[in-house]
């Protein structure tokens, strides 16, 4: 059984898993991996070239045979501007107006600067990108990014490539809970299957992560076991989970049990 | 025509200018899938032909990587 379809920014996908492209031991594992995990949104990056580089073009060919949805990142900023420029490029060079926008406050934790990155969403929107923000959990955040503009929010779990999982999960369900109607993705900080079933129990629309599949020891094993921990997670949460309760509930009927069983 | 100095991914760089964006990426022998910004500002494909590189203009040349 799988999930129902949902759309982000208009655009209608089945799959819940938007998976980076990077770190992968080859090319060949990256396309491989992708595949096994349903994707159809990938992240990609672009970086200075050098004189008789070839552009590229070989990861460019890799990534149209693909055929997935690109988002391109503006991984390594620092400041509103170094962002807008970056996406303004990834917009000519990657032929899409989305962009994950990431804006670093903090070289340490890689922590998003909020203030800059809200600064850096408005003036994309204005300028006609579809902002996927990285953002921290902060809930003042969030509502300003949302009241920015921003159609998702892609809340960290854990800082970037640490595979800690989600570390304040209180924030992330006040997020779901006070921002009901718009897509939320755990981007970052996801290192295993659970952590991602986790936050699609709590009903989140969609996990990013990279780090988790690619430093696998089994890559394409792991992107399976994430695209059906994604699946699982989230008709988990259309299930409908059970409250929890102090008090232990025999869940066999005690109506009309043998005499011997009856106890006062 | 003078020998100037421009920035191409932010190294010096001494060559003849003006000089269209076509010419400057046929000499720097740029091939494949690449943006091209010049002085923070994005130039299109369609561009290449009429816009001239000048003295101290900052160039950049972006291909696409693997991203996460």
């Amino acid at each position: 059984m799988q999930t129902s379809d949902w759309q982000v920014y208009g655009q209608r996908l089945s799959s819940r898993l938007f998976l980076g492209t990077a770190l992968y031991q080859s090319p060949q594992l990256m396309c491989e991996s992708i595949q096994a995990s349903g994707a159809e949104v990938i992240t990609v990056s672009l970086r200075r070239q050098q004189a008789g580089a070839g552009g590229g073009q070989q990861f460019w060919q890799l990534i149209e045979s693909l055929n997935c949805h690109l988002l391109p990142n503006t991984a390594g900023c620092y400041s509103a501007a170094e962002a807008v420029k970056t996406a303004h490029a990834a917009r000519e060079l990657f032929q899409t107006d989305w962009v994950k926008l990431e804006v670093l406050g903090d070289s340490y934790n890689l922590q998003p600067d909020p203030f800059a990155l809200l600064e850096a969403a408005k003036t994309l929107i204005a300028d006609g990108f579809k902002v996927f923000p990285y953002c921290t959990d902060d809930l003042v955040l969030c509502q300003r990014l949302a009241d920015a503009g921003c159609e998702v929010l892609m809340p960290w779990g854990a800082p970037i490539g640490t595979g800690q999982g989600l570390l304040n999960p209180y924030a992330l369900k006040t997020l779901r809970e006070r921002l009901p109607e718009i897509p939320l993705l755990v981007d970052a900080g996801i290192g295993k299957p659970s952590d991602a079933v986790a936050a699609m129990e709590m009903g989140f629309d969609g996990i990013l992560l990279n780090t988790a599949v690619a430093e696998a020891l089994q890559p394409v094993t792991m992107a399976t076991a994430f695209s059906q921990a994604i699946n699982a997670g989230r008709l988990a949460y259309e299930g409908g989970v059970m409250p929890k309760r102090d008090n232990a509930k025999a869940s066999t009927p005690t109506l009309d049990q043998p005499l011997w069983q009856q106890h006062v | 025509m003078a020998i100037e100095q421009i920035s191409f991914n932010d190294e010096t760089l001494s060559l003849e200018t003006p000089v269209t964006v076509t010419d400057f990426l046929s000499q720097q022998s740029q091939t494949g899938r690449f943006v091209v910004v010049i002085n923070d500002q994005v130039v299109s494909a369609s561009a290449f032909d009429e816009q001239q590189i000048k003295a101290g203009d900052r160039v950049e040349i972006l291909s696409p990587i693997s991203g996460g």
